[in-house]
């Protein structure tokens, strides 16, 4: 197979590439890809003039071209076995966001149930009623559409509970890659599912500089230097029919020469709830675009996000919850820790429509800045068009609290045990709202390492 | 609703008559013609024409801006007249005033000679595009104070005028910055020298009078070290039903020590209960605290204009700065706000506050829109915001959109923002205590806006109590 590459910059260079792919062999996917195509011709890279890009340059994006992936990995499960969860029994791999058969396990996947790599599911009826139809039109969407080859669907159908928590393990192998890893998530009347999106780094023959999940996440930044760049765009698309329960968690712990720009939709019907955690921690440029729409009325959301970054870290957060129907609730906790010369970036959106009364909506975004080559920029934005509402939001943007350092210290702690405890608390909080044990642990674990590596200049005052 | 409740909210703006005065008008359209004709008739030198001729230049390279929450159809430049005087020369003595225009400020409200004595105020009013009168010019000048027409300054204070006008907001700054500093025609200029603590309120009155045309005036106040001035603004206009545009430039420096308070009550025709006519009202106000422990406070009741656009900033340069925005923006029918505030922090230890209350009410819609920026070198500085709405009626909006952008790690921002609705358990519980539900709402929103209100002066916190409850009352169904 000949190698396809593409500049994200250049249209031309993206509808060349497109057009010379093979076809699939699912007619939904290529379907979509035309309709990729044709959004191509109108969409272009953004750029900080653009409001939405605004604090976040991603020019670097543009200044190679980047390979589109094909080739199958040698990669075997022992390699695998620090991602593994011990809760998820199912679990798909992708690598480059090519579907990897042999590293996943679908043995325990309950009859009636669908989960499958999308081109391989004869489910054709549902991806063709839903894959491709929540998106925005932007550049990152359209690419995804255009070039989209594997993916995950998940189907669960009516009046069904999988207790197993399913998880998507998305490897990045390859430098000068570019991948478009897709996942369609179906979940049917008053049935509900719990969904693990874990994107992580693995280099290849290179396994000393690989990132277990418990171990020190510096060990992959460390690495990163002799590593190539590569660019990995998720989508995802969510639909929750009436009183339909997702638990969504989404680890982003790319490596620290990674781009990461991730896109997640999501359709609430009637009484549905939709609860997610998002932790972000790798990646050297890393976008998580999440849009909620709240179709029925009734429905419920928690999303909560913890971005923890360090070095020349870059990490942006766009959320949108849009209600469109009455009785609806939305809670939304985002905190970023922010250490060394990283820039954090929050912009969270909440849209209440005309005739969405009685919806009741909770924002806020906390900063802790560690250093002083740190920064933030954030926006809570509400823009309320009912009037019989309930909507708050808040925001800060602040250090660690001297006199609680002391407080700590007159127990007997050093000054630096205090301040990453203090610092491991304040990312906990988002941490311990993650259901599935063994990985809320793991986490903490990163966390506290994260927290208890700070370097002495990091620490002003002392 | 009931129909009192109906009628009280059909009451129409009562500033809203033309005063039949003759004017001189200037044909419509904007060119360097237009530029150089106002600078003529205003006798300028020079420099100030090169410079209005260079903002202008560059106005014609900017883009009108389309990232506000607002709508409207497109403005034709071409189609406004931009300068309107009284035709009856302003004297200096207010005696000779032409007795017209005083019966026009009678009827505001803007009493200009004894009562003026009375109430204590230099007034400096400004009818169409030029100042007619300025009241206590002598008995400032007594203390060092220069309080007059930005035309008069321009020809008295040249010095002054040139160092400061365009320093905080410079000619090419935004869009209608720029076109204001093309064709500005008047406007107020107060310096307060070092150490003089300005004795009595300053005030302005701005008044559009001719249909179709534009008012572009500029107020540039300066105050110098250790110097404290308390500034205020009054706007109204006549009823058309065509939409006119006012774009004025506020512009204040503080150096070390200086205090400078800015308050308005802004009431220009809102356009009728169906959206027609009305001032846009776009505005750029921004003072420069470039002092050491010099503070700036806008205080704002916005209730008037189709659209109001504005962001009164302070620019915290000097070392333990304050800036302070105290705002209540109340939108009735189809009027349109977007309005907020910027504190950019330079200094160290500099603090700001920010307190904005939005009322939106009928069809309107009211955005709140702020920036609060710590640059790396504002070490300990501090920010407080509290941004509430508050929605009466189902088909109003309330929105917010605070921008943070933090640069360093000692620092603290914190910002709060709710929204909410007058709920029926409060009008129950004033109902039992026997106060009727138009009197309990005015209680409840004086109660909302209260924190606002007690950063004005008395007299003027008056005023926006009243137009308050007369722009509000009988929205409540």
């Amino acid at each position: 197979m000949t190698k396809l590459a593409v500049n994200l910059d250049k249209p031309q260079s993206l509808q060349a590439a497109q057009a010379q792919q093979l076809p699939s062999s699912c007619a939904a996917i290529n379907k979509l890809r035309g309709i990729g195509a044709k959004q191509l011709k109108q969409t272009v890279f953004p750029t900080v003039n653009d409001e939405d890009w605004r604090f976040s340059d991603i020019s670097r994006l543009t200044q190679r071209s980047w390979n589109l992936s094909s080739s199958l990995s040698q990669l075997v499960q022992a390699d695998l076995a620090a991602f593994y969860l011990e809760e998820a029994s199912i679990c798909l791999v992708f690598i480059n966001g090519v579907y990897t058969a042999n590293l996943s396990d679908l043995s325990l996947v309950p009859s009636g149930i669908e989960i499958n790599n999308l081109p391989l599911s004869r489910r054709e009826d549902l991806i063709q009623q839903h894959l491709g139809q929540l998106d925005e039109g932007d550049l990152f969407t359209a690419t995804s559409n255009a070039f989209m080859c594997d993916g995950a669907l998940l189907y669960i159908p009516a009046n069904l509970e999988l207790t197993t928590p399913v998880q998507l393990l998305f490897i990045a192998s390859q430098g000068e890659t570019i991948s478009y890893p897709r996942t369609l998530v179906i979940v049917d009347k008053s049935s509900s599912l719990c969904l693990i999106e874990d994107y992580v780094i693995f280099n290849e023959g290179d396994s000393s500089a690989n990132l277990p999940p418990n171990s020190k996440l510096d060990a992959s930044a460390n690495a990163a230097p002799s590593k190539m760049a590569y660019c990995s765009l998720p989508l995802s698309e969510i639909i929750l029919a009436d009183n339909a329960k997702l638990e969504h968690i989404r680890i982003q712990r790319e490596g620290l020469q990674g781009i990461h720009l991730a896109t997640c939709f999501v359709s609430q019907q009637r009484d549905s709830r939709y609860h997610s955690v998002s932790i972000n921690l790798g990646a050297q440029i890393s976008r998580y675009n999440l849009k909620i729409n709240q179709n029925g009325p009734g429905a419920e959301c928690s999303v909560d996000g913890l971005t923890m970054i360090n070095k020349f870290q870059l990490s942006d957060t766009h959320s949108c919850i849009l209600h469109e129907a009455a009785n609806g609730t939305s809670h939304q906790l985002h905190k970023c820790i922010v250490n060394g010369a990283a820039h954090a970036v929050f912009n969270g959106q909440i849209i209440v429509n005309p005739g969405a009364q009685q919806v009741n909506s909770h924002l806020a975004s906390h900063n802790l800045l560690l250093s002083s080559k740190a920064h933030v920029d954030t926006k809570p934005q509400l823009e309320i068009f009912a009037d019989d509402v309930k909507c708050t939001h808040g925001a800060t943007v602040g250090q660690l609290d001297e006199e609680e350092i002391f407080y700590l210290q007159s127990r007997g702690l050093s000054a630096l045990t205090a301040r990453s405890l203090l610092s491991y608390a304040f990312g906990a909080e988002v941490i311990d709202r993650i259901g599935v044990k063994s990985l809320q642990h793991k986490l903490k674990q990163t966390v506290l390492q994260q927290t208890w590596h700070l370097e002495p200049s990091q620490l002003g005052g002392l | 609703m009931s129909e009192i409740l109906q009628n009280i909210i059909n009451q129409p703006y009562k500033h809203g008559f033309v005063t039949d005065i003759e004017s001189d008008t200037a044909p419509k359209g904007l060119s360097e013609d237009t530029i150089r004709m106002i600078s003529a008739k205003k006798n300028e030198p020079q420099w100030l024409l090169d410079y209005r001729l260079k903002a202008y230049a560059h106005w014609l390279n900017l883009q009108e801006p389309h990232w506000q929450n607002v709508k409207h159809p497109a403005i034709d430049y071409q189609n406004i007249s931009y300068y309107s005087a009284p035709k009856v020369k302003p004297k200096l003595s207010i005696d000779e005033v032409d007795p017209e225009l005083l019966r026009t400020f009678a009827k505001l409200g803007v009493p200009l000679h004894e009562r003026m004595a009375l109430a204590g105020v230099a007034v400096d009013v400004i009818f169409d595009s030029v100042s007619v009168s300025t009241t206590y010019k002598e008995k400032l000048a007594g203390v060092g104070i220069l309080f007059c027409s930005m035309s008069e300054a321009v020809l008295k204070y040249p010095e002054l005028v040139q160092k400061y006008l365009g320093s905080v907001v410079p000619p090419g700054d935004n869009f209608y910055a720029a076109l204001n500093s093309a064709v500005f025609t008047d406007g107020s200029f107060c310096f307060i020298p070092k150490g003089v603590k300005c004795p009595m309120d300053l005030s302005t009155y701005f008044r559009i009078n001719t249909e179709e045309s534009g008012q572009f005036e500029r107020t540039l106040i300066i105050a110098e070290e250790g110097a404290s001035v308390s500034y205020l603004e009054g706007c109204t206009a006549p009823a058309f039903s065509s939409n006119q545009l006012h774009a004025a430039v506020v512009e204040l420096i503080a150096l070390d020590d200086a205090e400078i308070k800015y308050s308005t009550v802004q009431n220009w025709y809102a356009g009728d209960k169906n959206g027609v006519g009305g001032i846009y009202n776009f505005v750029t106000k921004r003072g420069l605290a470039q002092g050491k422990n010099s503070r700036i406070s806008w205080t704002q009741v916005e209730t008037g204009a189709a659209i109001t656009w504005k962001y009164p900033s302070v620019i915290l340069l000097g070392e333990n700065s304050i800036g302070e925005f105290y705002s209540v923006a109340v939108t009735n029918h189809y009027q349109q706000a977007d309005t907020g505030t910027k504190m950019v922090h330079i200094g160290k230890n500099t603090r700001s506050t920010i307190v904005s209350k939005g009322i939106s009410a009928g069809k309107s819609n009211n955005s709140y829109r702020g920036l609060v920026k710590i640059a790396a070198s504002a070490e300990g500085a501090r920010n407080y915001s509290q941004c509430d709405s508050m929605l009466i009626g189902q088909q109003s909006g309330a929105h917010t959109f605070p921008y943070i952008q933090v640069h360093n790690n000692n620092s603290q921002v914190e910002h709060e923002a709710s929204t909410s609705k007058i709920g029926e358990d409060q009008l129950f519980y004033f109902a039992q205590r026997g106060i009727d539900a138009e009197a309990a709402v005015s209680m409840i929103i004086n109660g909302f806006c209260k924190e606002v209100f007690q950063h004005l002066p008395l007299e003027f916190a008056v005023e926006a109590r009243n137009l308050l409850s007369f722009k509000l009352e009988g929205s409540i169904g």
